[in-house]
């Protein structure tokens, strides 16, 4: 057969028809190659600074990074004191109403009560965040729960990225003395890429 | 021959295991302390007993040293270190094998081995062992 551009031409419906059926064969196949090659990636947002808040981001990416996935994480407005050489956090009841209050002493009945204590309550008494605190750190302990402090270690012996929000850092006039060594201080303009490529991004 | 294989195939091997003493686990470096208690329950071991360092990764990342004869461990031979005589030391990330814990009743659920790609990064930096009153217990930790 010649190759003139008529042939060609008459040629061109047997190929496609051919050409469909071999991608219908051979796509799912090679999909499947090249998304089991590629490595996953996940970006955290970080916005909150208070005990409770700071477990999950801390938690979801060393798990993350320890299947091997990309992880990066995001501090910006509160999440920034995430960073801070000594993690000053503790637990608020404040827009966190179903709180349980539990106690960490005691026998097993006794900790399995959840107090009632209504949340006017717990954000009205003075002292009352050193309390929960407290107990939420007894409690911790107790489990075997590893500390935020230890959490923020693994993340960044497992190469967690910590990105620190450059503009809030000056807005609250801190300086980057006061915060950890190994972190990347950037701008959204850096960061919403990484959320824009990450398979997970999540806003904690 | 290591530490470990010399410690396996000598399980009668009566080495006290030394105070702060060091050890290398997946390329990183574990401060070890034992007390008297445990040194001396070490020494006396008949067969291996392995000190496994559980990171738990779930809703939260749990801590716990369980210890356990050489053939109830789920760690192959290659990821375990000597102490000192047949107390061996492995580290295992595990996952829960399931989530669906009505089916569990009181029963923790069963853990499985989690893959983990960079083991050295998870590898505690501190072990502490202590016997007491018939039974082993232990901590370990990320920081000094």
């Amino acid at each position: 057969m010649s190759t003139s551009p008529e042939n060609l031409q008459q040629a061109d419906p047997r190929m496609d028809a051919w050409l469909n059926q071999k991608l219908d064969e051979l796509l799912p196949t090679k999909l499947k190659e090249i998304d089991e090659a590629r490595t996953p990636s996940m970006a955290i947002i970080a916005t909150k600074g208070t005990l409770d808040w700071a477990y999950p981001p801390f938690i979801l990416a060393s798990t993350a990074s320890a299947i091997g996935w990309d992880t990066s994480i995001f501090f910006t407005f509160y999440g920034l004191l995430l960073l801070k050489k000594e993690i000053p956090s503790e637990v608020s009841p404040l827009g966190n109403p179903a709180m349980p209050m539990k106690m960490p002493f005691g026998p097993k009945w006794f900790q399995g009560i959840t107090w009632p204590m209504p949340n006017l309550i717990m954000a009205g008494i003075p002292g009352f965040e050193k309390v929960a605190t407290s107990l939420m750190k007894k409690t911790f302990k107790n489990k075997g729960v590893a500390t935020v402090d230890e959490l923020r270690e693994l993340c960044i012996e497992a190469d967690v990225k910590m990105l620190a929000c450059q503009m809030t850092v000056d807005v609250f006039g801190f300086s980057h003395s006061e915060f950890i060594d190994g972190i990347d201080y950037v701008g959204a303009t850096y960061f919403l890429p990484v959320a824009k490529d990450s398979d997970v991004c999540l806003f904690i | 021959m290591d530490n470990t294989s010399l410690a396996l195939d000598n399980p009668t091997i009566s080495t006290v295991p030394e105070v702060g003493q060091k050890v290398r686990l997946h390329g990183r470096e574990i401060r070890v302390e034992l007390t008297r208690a445990a040194r001396r329950a070490a020494a006396g071991l008949a067969a291996p007993l392995v000190v496994e360092m559980e990171l738990y990764f779930s809703c939260l990342v749990r801590k716990q040293v369980r210890v356990k004869p050489l053939a109830d461990t789920h760690l192959p031979n290659d990821d375990l270190v000597s102490l000192g005589g047949p107390l061996l030391l492995g580290f295992r990330p595990v996952v829960a094998e399931q989530c669906r814990i009505a089916d569990l009743g009181d029963e923790a659920p069963p853990l499985k081995t989690m893959p983990v790609t960079k083991p050295g990064a998870y590898i505690p930096h501190w072990l502490r062992l202590d016997f007491h009153k018939g039974q082993w217990r232990g901590e370990f930790g990320y920081q000094s």
